[in-house]
């Protein structure tokens, strides 16, 4: 820990003289102004654009830009003095300007005055025109990348860090004048999902026209709301190309890895094909993540995909993804889009784990049993899914239809052996099974979902809008379990227990929903009335779910060794559960608005909503041919407001309502208590009732609006109680066992809350962000231990403090300090767990020059609970990455894992009367040499002659 | 801001007979076809343009700030204003102090508040509509009296020729025809101009660019202009004449068939979307002796897309008016904020009256432009001195009253 503080320390000292050294060259800094005209027509231009360049054969670096003023003014401070400089004019449909000038130490100013640009006409001669770095074409910005000399390889992200006034942050993002940019398009579309990175990491520089920068207007109302849109213009013939990696290491332990990706892109379509395998723990769950972790990587401390030393067990993972892409609309509009994207995501997992655990369980007051517990697990998955989602926007209907189908084939083999002790550390019983199984799913899910909303162009027309949408899920799973256990009780020895089950269920379901929503009737109901500017709305929600279980459970029979039919637990059983839920919508929405100063809107929306649900059951055994109606009113209410103050924040509030119904299960109400689960037996209740759950909500966010290092945050708030909570009767017998009895409750309440901060400042030559998130979450649980009521007051935080700092191109920092606790009293019992992790990351990336880049992250791990001693431990990882070939397209790359060999994940976690500690198996220590290669090829090739 | 944007009009028209109705025929006799060469504009100095140009901060205090102005009249030492916003009529002195506000409620539908000043102020000074009510008020902002519009007949009439006691109609309903103007003397029909089909609001898309009727400057005398349609026309006691055809470069103009051409039906929206430099009207448009002010209505909004101009008939010159250039006579400052933002565009001139314009500029502006003026050794007249050292962004907009020159 005093390592990581004095690194931190240092950090910020660096970050803090580099700040005092920029102010100090401040004030040695000269000034250039003048004013640009066209005298020919005799005004002044207002948008033109002002380069300042070094004007030396070694540098011609670009220092600054400006956009004239609105009196056709520019004026740069901050210029350096005694080099020579040259001032660029260039204005859409004029010859640029150039002016050589050198600023004195004895004025440290220049006044260039009036200075006169020359219209493009075809009756002059057309002379050699270099291409200006920056031009206004109407209200868009416009960096022609041709001006901007750069290596052979750089990519759009190099680009991007040498104008004046972009800045790349260290976590991805891009400030275009202090504004954040909310959307990076190249060519107008999404790029390969969206993710920044994908683009400004692997599209070359060379293929590169234009980045245009502009203002997208959010609302008609006023100009002034308006975010910030990047689009990546290609070259003319560059708009056809790919990108990928192909990449393999090996290391000691025999520790490996290795993947390959390639993206394809054309005007109208996206396609990338992605693969991987390894045995270190890098896992992802879906082709985007996996890809966007497969592509060229620039200068920073890219966190992700890091082999996962805190993840349980070895993993062995081999993943092939799949994604397509196609706009039928080249240039896509929020009013006119057609789009189809194809995912395939396919995952073969092995993991191998192990942990040796206690748990420490309050009985009653005063009284705590010991549970020991060893367990392995070998285990393998196999996922695949695709997905397909078409987007279609015309105007104002939009028809989305999405469809995803997945498969899990798995098989795995646990093994747990249980000693259990009482208050006086005297073993009781002890449990040991062998859990055989082999599963294969599969669920098909299909939405399709229509809305016609409001036209403007349609202004008249009385009827505003329909929401219509129906969902169909389907899932069908067989299970093959094998199931060997044998207890043994040390105080009770009639109670051992040693069974051989076999079990095998065959299960499908087929859920569908519709709903239906008539928006704003009152104008189609009733015209011009006025009923104090509400508006109403009509939906209704109907669900039906049909659930087939087939349960054949057979025990083995030592005698004639066959397995043999459990009559009891084998069973048929089918559930149909209907809910029908309409409801009346009031919605009052208003707006308080004084122009070119703030827009205030509040709506508020009320949901009275009446819930039927019928439970039907057949089952062949009788007692579990059950139905059961609820009837519940289940109101709603929201107030949302916004208020946006024009250059200086745009916030928004919203407060929530929800009701809920959560309906007791068959297995809660009349289950088939299966013995050979010793140590829980489950008892039904057949007088169970619904669950309600009442919430509010409480959400607030500030969105800086103002140019410069700015500041946003938010937080969430909820609340709620649970009426008729169905909650645990829990008899633990003497050895251990616990009997569970389901019942119904009050009194369970929750509280969470979920903040975060986030400031940015721009140094001189440096950027630093900050960043600050925190989660509480507080509830009271309700429950019975061995009849004494008893509430579990839970407390847990979790809190990460974030600094990322980037130096020009040069170095990258992030520096992490994570802190969790724990909490749990039992006040009947008078009795409380606690327990805290912590965790201090430390992460750097420096180019020592443009092709060698080292890399460094130390995490310092500290655990605590009240039952055992304080666990420190680092994981300190290291790398050298070369960079070879004109394009960077060659890598080798040396990492060393887990340098100190400590890590031991440990295992520390309570939950309502329990806590428990322990250790599992996890990666450690080794080493790894990977060599990657990255094509890339964007237009077609050009054949040599 | 909103009533700003754009007044979207959604009619039905159907050219199919149009010329088939019994109407009165516009004198196209004395026509004059200005063909303009948009690029060529060129800029001017303000004291070139203009004989006066002043500045006038409205006074803000917690009673009188609003948010920008919807309609302003003057009379009597007072400007009135109406603004949406806060849905009020304000008073201001004409050195800008306050002078009281009434505030009124807001109907559904909430058109916009009308003003209107009274000649004979044995009513009342000026009379303001607000939905169905019309209320006379006199210049200390007290209620004279309020009556019940006569929702029908007000909501068309667009203009009284006081001496002849001549209404001008719009949307006028006759025959089982529509027209777009008649002109009524004692409710009886004179002139009928511009026929439809009766009901023509239903089956088209119609985009308005701004107020149809101007006042010319010239007494008895009023501009009208029609949709998508580049034609000054002007209205008198006596009928209809059209004065100017603008005719603008093929860039900047819709086809010859647009309204003819039954493909455009229920397109025409979709087409000045994608043609966002293409003026779907003309706006703003004013006339001083030899100076006529009109605006181009498109969506490229962009400062580089000129929209606002002002052409000379007698020396030919298209001056453009975000190129008006300041000088000592407008303090440096320039006379609107076209140079910072599109504003200008969506409200034109607020007032054309006794040989003056109005126009107004946010004070969000006025201090943009006073920080990024490069004469800083101006020294501003008293009103815009006390203005700049107390005023916010979120103060009160700055009137700019200009004299423009005739020739």
């Amino acid at each position: 820990m005093k390592n990581f503080l004095a690194v931190f320390l240092s950090t910020l000292s660096i970050i803090y003289s580099n700040t005092i050294i920029a102010q100090n060259k401040t004030d040695i800094y000269g000034t250039v102004k003048g004013i640009v005209r066209d005298t020919t027509h005799n005004y002044v231009l207002k948008s033109a654009t002002v380069s300042v360049y070094k004007a030396s054969n070694k540098d011609s670096a670009l220092i600054v830009y400006q956009i004239t003023n609105a009196y056709g003014e520019f004026n740069f401070s901050g210029l350096p003095i005694g080099i020579p400089l040259k001032l660029q004019i260039s204005n859409v449909g004029y010859y640029p300007l150039d002016k050589f000038f050198t600023i004195h130490n004895d004025t440290k100013s220049i006044n260039l005055k009036t200075l006169v640009l020359s219209e493009k006409s075809t009756f002059l001669k057309e002379v050699t025109v270099t291409v200006p770095p920056i031009t206004m074409n109407g209200d868009t910005l416009e960096f022609n990348a041709t001006a901007f000399k750069l290596d052979t390889n750089a990519v759009v992200e190099d680009l991007l860090r040498k104008i004046p006034n972009i800045i790349v942050w260290g976590d991805g993002k891009i400030s275009v004048n202090g504004r954040d940019v909310k959307s990076l398009l190249v060519n107008g579309k999404e790029f390969f999902g969206g993710d920044f990175k994908i683009a400004t990491q692997n599209i070359a520089k060379n293929a590169i026209d234009k980045i245009q920068v502009y203002k997208k207007i959010e609302s008609q109302n006023d100009i002034l709301d308006s975010t910030v849109e990047m689009n990546v213009k290609l070259k003319k013939g560059k708009d056809v190309g790919y990108f990928g990696k192909i990449g393999v290491g090996y290391g000691s332990d025999k520790r490996y890895e290795g993947d390959a990706s390639i993206n394809a892109f054309t005007p109208k379509m996206q396609f990338t094909l992605v693969g991987a395998l390894n045995n270190i723990n890098k896992l992802t769950n879906n082709a985007s993540t996996l890809s966007n972790n497969s592509t060229f990587k620039g200068v920073g401390t890219n966190i992700e995909y890091r082999p996962d030393f805190s993840m349980s067990g070895i993993n062995v993972s081999k993943a092939l993804g799949s994604s397509f892409i196609y706009n039928f609309i080249e240039k896509p509009t929020y009013t006119d889009k057609s789009r189809l994207s194809i995912n395939y995501f396919m995952q073969d997992k092995n993991n191998d784990y192990s942990s040796s655990s206690e748990t420490i369980t309050t009985i009653k007051s005063a009284v705590k049993i010991l549970d020991e517990n060893v367990n392995k697990r070998i285990a393998n998955d196999i996922n695949q899914k695709i997905d397909s989602k078409f987007e279609w926007i015309k105007n104002n209907h939009s028809l989305i239809i999405n469809q995803a189908l997945t498969t899990n084939v798995n098989e795995s083999n646990n093994e747990t052996f249980r000693n259990f002790l009482n208050e006086q550390n005297i073993l009781t019983s002890t449990n040991n099974s062998i859990n055989k199984t082999n599963e294969t799913a599969r669920v098909f899910d299909f939405s399709i979902n229509y809305q016609m909303s409001e036209s403007w162009k349609k202004f008249s027309r009385k009827f505003k809008g329909l929401n219509a949408s129906y969902i169909l899920n389907f899932d069908d799973a067989n299970n093959e379990r094998i199931n060997q256990t044998e207890f043994k009780s040390f105080t009770d020895q009639s109670s051992n227990r040693k069974f051989n089950r076999k079990y095998q269920t065959q299960s499908n379901s087929i859920y569908q929903q519709f709903n239906f929503e008539i928006t704003k009737l009152k104008e189609f109901l009733f015209g011009e009335m006025n009923f104090a500017n509400l508006d109403f709305s009509l939906s209704n929600n109907l669900s039906l779910n049909n659930k087939n279980n087939n349960n054949l459970v057979e025990d083995f029979n030592g005698l004639n060794s066959i397995y043999e039919q459990n009559n009891y637990l084998t069973s048929r059983l089918q559930t149909t559960i209907l809910e029908e839920a309409p409801s009346f919508i009031l919605l009052k929405s208003f707006s308080d608005n004084l122009s070119n100063r703030y827009t205030r809107n509040w709506s508020i929306s009320l949901v009275a909503k009446q819930k039927f649900i019928y439970q039907y059951n057949v089952s062949d055994k009788a007692f579990q041919n059950i139905d059961r109606k609820y009837i519940r009113f289940v109101p709603e209410a929201s107030i949302n407001y916004n208020n946006n103050q024009y250059g200086e924040y745009y916030r928004t509030y919203s407060i929530n309502y929800t009701t809920s119904v959560k309906i007791p299960g068959l297995q809660q109400l009349v289950p088939l208590i299966d013995s050979a689960n010793v140590y829980y037996i489950q008892n039904g209740n057949l007088s169970l009732k619904e669950m309600v759950i009442r919430g509010f909500s409480f959400r607030f966010n500030h969105e800086d609006q103002t140019a410069y290092n700015t500041m946003n945050y938010g937080f969430n708030m909820g609340a709620g109680i649970i009426e008729n909570n169905i909650i645990d009767s829990i008899s633990i017998g003497n050895d251990n066992r616990k009997t569970v009895y389901y019942t119904n409750a009050n009194g369970y309440k929750y509280f969470s809350f979920d903040g975060n901060i986030r400031k940015s400042i721009k140094l001189k030559s440096s950027q630093l962000q900050i960043s600050l998130n925190n989660i509480i979450n507080i509830s009271s649980n309700p429950g019975y231990l061995n009849g004494v009521f008893n509430f579990s007051k839970i407390l847990s935080t979790n809190s990460v403090l974030k600094l990322n700092y980037t130096y020009n191109d040069f170095i990258a920092i992030e520096a992490t300090q994570a802190y969790t606790t724990y909490t749990s009293k039992q006040k009947a019992f008078k009795t409380q767990y606690s327990g805290a992790n912590m965790a201090s990351t430390f992460s750097s990336s420096y180019s020592l020059t443009k092709k060698l880049t080292i890399s460094s992250n130390i995490t310092f791990n500290s655990s605590k609970s009240a039952n055992i001693n304080t666990i420190n431990f680092a994981i300190w990882n290291a790398s050298a990455m070369y960079r070879l070939l004109k394009g960077n397209n060659l890598e080798f790359k040396f990492s060393a894992l887990d340098l100190l060999h400590q890590n031991n994940s440990i295992i520390n976690y309570g939950s309502l009367n329990s806590f428990t500690t322990g250790t599992q198996n996890v990666l450690q220590n080794y080493f790894m040499t990977t060599i990657s290669y990255y094509p890339r090829q964007f237009g077609k090739k050009l054949r040599k002659k | 801001m909103r009533k700003h944007i754009f007044t979207i009009f959604i009619l039905v028209i159907s050219f199919v007979n149009a010329n088939s109705q019994t109407s009165n025929v516009v004198d196209t006799s004395k026509v004059e076809i200005l063909r303009l060469d948009l690029k060529s504009a060129r800029g001017i100095p303000v004291s070139k343009m203009f004989d006066e140009v002043k500045f006038i901060p409205l006074e803000t205090t917690t009673q009188s700030l609003f948010g920008e102005i919807s309609k302003l009249e003057v009379t009597k030492g007072c400007y009135i204003i109406a603004d949406q916003d806060t849905r009020c009529v304000l008073l201001f002195n004409l050195d800008g102090g306050f002078r009281t506000k009434i505030k009124f409620d807001k109907p559904s539908p909430a058109f916009p508040l009308e003003i209107k000043v009274l000649d004979n102020s044995n009513g009342g000074d000026f009379q303001v509509k607000n939905g169905n009510y019309i209320s006379f008020f006199d210049l200390k902002g007290k209620l004279i009296k309020k009556v019940e519009a006569k929702l029908v007949d007000d909501k068309k009439t667009a203009f009284l020729f006081n001496s002849e006691n001549i209404l001008v109609k719009t949307n006028y309903e006759a025959n089982d025809n529509d027209y777009e103007i008649a002109l009524l003397k004692d409710g009886k029909e004179i002139g009928s101009y511009f026929p439809h089909e009766k009901d023509y609001t239903r089956n088209d898309q119609f985009m308005g660019s701004g107020v149809s009727i101007t006042s010319s400057g010239i007494p008895n005398e009023i501009f009208y202009k029609r949709f998508y349609d580049y034609s000054i026309y002007r209205i008198t006691p006596l009928g209809i004449t059209l004065d100017y055809k603008l005719i603008f470069p093929s860039e900047y103009s819709l086809p010859l068939d647009f309204l003819s051409n039954k493909d455009f039906i229920n397109k025409r929206i979709d087409f000045i979307q994608k043609n966002r430099k293409v003026f779907y009207g003309i706006n703003n448009i004013y006339k001083f002796g030899n100076n006529l002010f009109f605006s181009g209505a498109c969506m490229d909004l962009s400062r580089a897309h000129k929209r606002d101009f002002i052409f000379n008939l007698n020396t030919r010159d298209l001056i453009a008016i975000q190129d008006i250039e300041p000088d000592a006579l407008s303090s440096y400052l320039p006379i609107t904020n076209l140079g910072l933002n599109p504003n200008f565009f969506f409200h034109g001139f607020h007032l054309y009256k006794n040989g003056y314009l109005f126009n107004s500029i946010p004070s969000i502006d006025m201090l943009v432009l006073k920080s990024q003026n490069p004469n800083k050794q101006i020294k501003y007249d008293a009103a815009l001195t006390s203005f700049f050292r107390i005023a916010s962004k979120k103060s009160n907009p700055v009137l700019v009253i200009l004299k423009p020159k005739k020739d």
